[in-house]
């Protein structure tokens, strides 16, 4: 297998056609068929494709984009904010999955990007949101921490309404951390 | 102006102001396993650029 990371460019659409990866993944599945052109071409996400050159297909995908989050001490109107990236999809095509390579292009590579991008930004976590049992497992190996572990957490869509905080978000989603 | 999303975390005890405190003051880089998933993807030829 010989292994190339590219940004997704509009020149992709054809060659993500097959991506599948399984059918507890079918967001991601999906998400990379549509959706992540337009995010980014608009700049909400930044996409990048792994590409198998000898088999010339789509071996996985992830997407990352700026995002924080804050905590407030009891008594204190000041939020302390946490600067993060987001890895906001993370896939392995299902013929290659169970095979090492999404730890090998977290730690290998993910990692490194975003250290990097640290050096130059104020940045202290990488952030995702993961929603199936085996994403959970799989960020739980490589030294995530469950945020809400730490303590109960609210969300806020905007910074400037968030006063009118809805108390729910954590239901069915699992917000983990990955310090720098 | 653009929204901005975030996450508010109301820490209502003392041990948990120091919990995520303590959390993020502890890198969670593995370099040895960071080193290791190098050469993984380094034996796949592809190399960081």
């Amino acid at each position: 297998m010989h292994l190339d990371i590219c940004l997704l460019t509009d020149n992709d659409l054809r060659d993500v056609g097959t991506f599948d990866c399984g059918v507890q993944n079918e967001p991601l599945t999906h998400y990379i068929k549509g959706a992540a052109f337009e995010d980014n071409r608009s700049g909400k996400t930044k996409t990048y494709l792994v590409k198998d050159l000898d088999k010339q297909e789509i071996a996985g995908y992830f997407s990352l984009r700026t995002c924080g989050f804050g905590y407030i001490e009891q008594g204190t109107n000041q939020i302390n904010y946490v600067p993060a990236v987001e890895l906001s999809e993370f896939a392995i095509h299902i013929d290659y999955q169970g095979q090492g390579l999404g730890t090998a292009l977290f730690l290998g590579h993910i990692v490194p990007k975003v250290q990097k991008l640290a050096e130059e930004f104020g940045c202290q976590v990488i952030l995702v949101y993961a929603w199936n049992e085996n994403a959970i497992k799989f960020y739980q190996k490589n030294n995530f921490m469950k945020i809400e572990d730490l303590g109960a957490f609210i969300e806020a869509k905007d910074i400037n309404k968030y006063l009118t905080i809805t108390d729910d978000f954590s239901q069915g989603c699992n917000v983990f951390i990955y310090i720098l | 102006m653009a929204a901005i999303e975030v996450i508010i975390k109301p820490i209502t005890s003392k041990k948990a102001i120091h919990s995520i405190k303590k959390a993020l003051s502890k890198s969670s880089v593995d370099k040895a396993a960071v080193e290791q998933a190098k050469k993984q993807l380094a034996s796949y030829g592809f190399q960081s650029k």
